[in-house]
């Protein structure tokens, strides 16, 4: 017979936070962003940094195992996530995860693709376009819109058989 | 921000109290969270980059709150995860945010597997990072230990036993979302993870 305990611990996050000195959540949201913002020169140089390093893998690819090089990449491209918002380009995060889900739907396709080193530059090329969006104005949104149409052809989507089965 | 994420401007909220635990092999991550959780108010702020490190260190300290990217690291952060709902001997039952870049639905089902209370993606959103750690204060679920399963009630209500027959549309929706592999929103997972009383 399975056995089930049901458990109801005391919720000691919030007697801690029942015991913290007042202060506004909208204060806090404010300190944090500031916080955030004095990181931003040191993100935009990590993003430069792995923008790089994943441009290399394009080439690295030719002579390395073609699995262990896309993981490679993906494992780049989500250390990108979440660097945008601070370095002041939000839509690079966007351009990243769609690098990543690009990444991982070869990696669950499990064969060599030639596009890859192609899918890896038109996603660094838009992230580098996307640091200047004063320079690119309304373009963002197109080159958004592009890689949207490119995860949706190499990502990994619900319901594919489903779809074929009708 | 939307209005969901936006927490009422009379909403007190300070972390001088609260000691946190962040695990995450990415120094640069961690900074970021270290500075949102430090103009949050917390200053007891202990970090690992290792999952070895962090199982001693959850052995020896009691923290309120453990925030960790399983992503990250060179082993299993979800395995982590389950291990303390398991086998910490302090912190079996404090809640734990998963922060992560990017999310397959399959990794989603792992973070659930795991024992981990709620799923954050990055990019980090102050407001919402807060909004999440309200969420768990206020999280009323009881916590399960079963076989397959440590961790906090997988369903949005404690209506009934998990699993089985009398399932609601949110468990179907949830059910949905896991079957695929797909790239979920922060709104999917919400969905998933989130208890009734955090959507309010």
């Amino acid at each position: 017979m399975s056995s089930r305990k049901y458990i109801s611990p005391p919720n000691l996050l919030a007697e801690a936070l029942d015991l913290a000195a007042p202060q506004l959540a909208e204060r806090a949201i404010s300190a944090a962003e500031e916080n955030l913002a004095a990181m931003a020169d040191t993100c935009r140089s990590r993003i430069e940094s792995l923008l790089h390093d994943i441009d290399a893998m394009t080439v690295a690819v030719q002579n390395d195992d073609f699995n262990a090089t896309v993981l490679k990449t993906y494992f780049l491209a989500v250390k990108l996530v979440g660097l945008g918002r601070p370095a002041g380009y939000p839509d690079l995060d966007v351009a990243a995860k769609s690098l990543c889900d690009v990444l991982d739907g070869l990696m669950v396709a499990g064969l060599p693709d030639v596009r890859f080193p192609t899918l890896v530059t038109v996603h660094t090329s838009a992230m580098r376009q996307l640091r200047e969006p004063a320079i690119l104005a309304e373009g963002a949104a197109d080159l958004l819109s592009g890689l949207r149409a490119l995860r949706s052809r190499f990502a990994v989507r619900p319901d594919e058989d489903s779809v074929l089965e009708v | 921000m939307s209005l969901a994420a936006a927490p009422s401007t009379k909403v007190q909220f300070n972390l001088d109290k609260t000691s946190i635990l962040l695990i995450d092999g990415d120094e640069l991550s961690m900074n970021l969270l270290s500075q949102i959780l430090s103009g949050f108010g917390a200053h007891d702020l202990a970090r690992s980059d290792k999952v070895e490190d962090s199982r001693a260190i959850l052995n020896d300290t009691k923290f309120h709150l453990i925030v960790l990217d399983p992503t990250s690291l060179a082993s299993d952060g979800y395995a982590l995860v389950e291990w303390t709902r398991r086998h910490s001997v302090q912190n079996r039952f404090t809640p734990v945010l998963i922060a992560t870049g990017h999310t397959q639905a399959s990794r989603i089902g792992a973070a659930r597997d795991s024992g981990a209370n709620f799923v954050v993606t990055k990019p980090f959103v102050p407001a919402v990072i807060l909004q999440r750690i309200r969420w768990m204060a206020r999280d009323a679920r009881h916590f399960v230990d079963c076989a397959a399963y440590a961790g906090p009630e997988r369903r949005f209500h404690s209506e009934g036993a998990p699993g089985g027959r009398g399932r609601r549309e949110e468990d179907r929706a949830a059910e949905a979302l896991f079957s695929s592999s797909r790239e979920l929103s922060q709104s999917d997972i919400d969905q998933i993870m989130s208890p009734a009383s955090g959507k309010k």
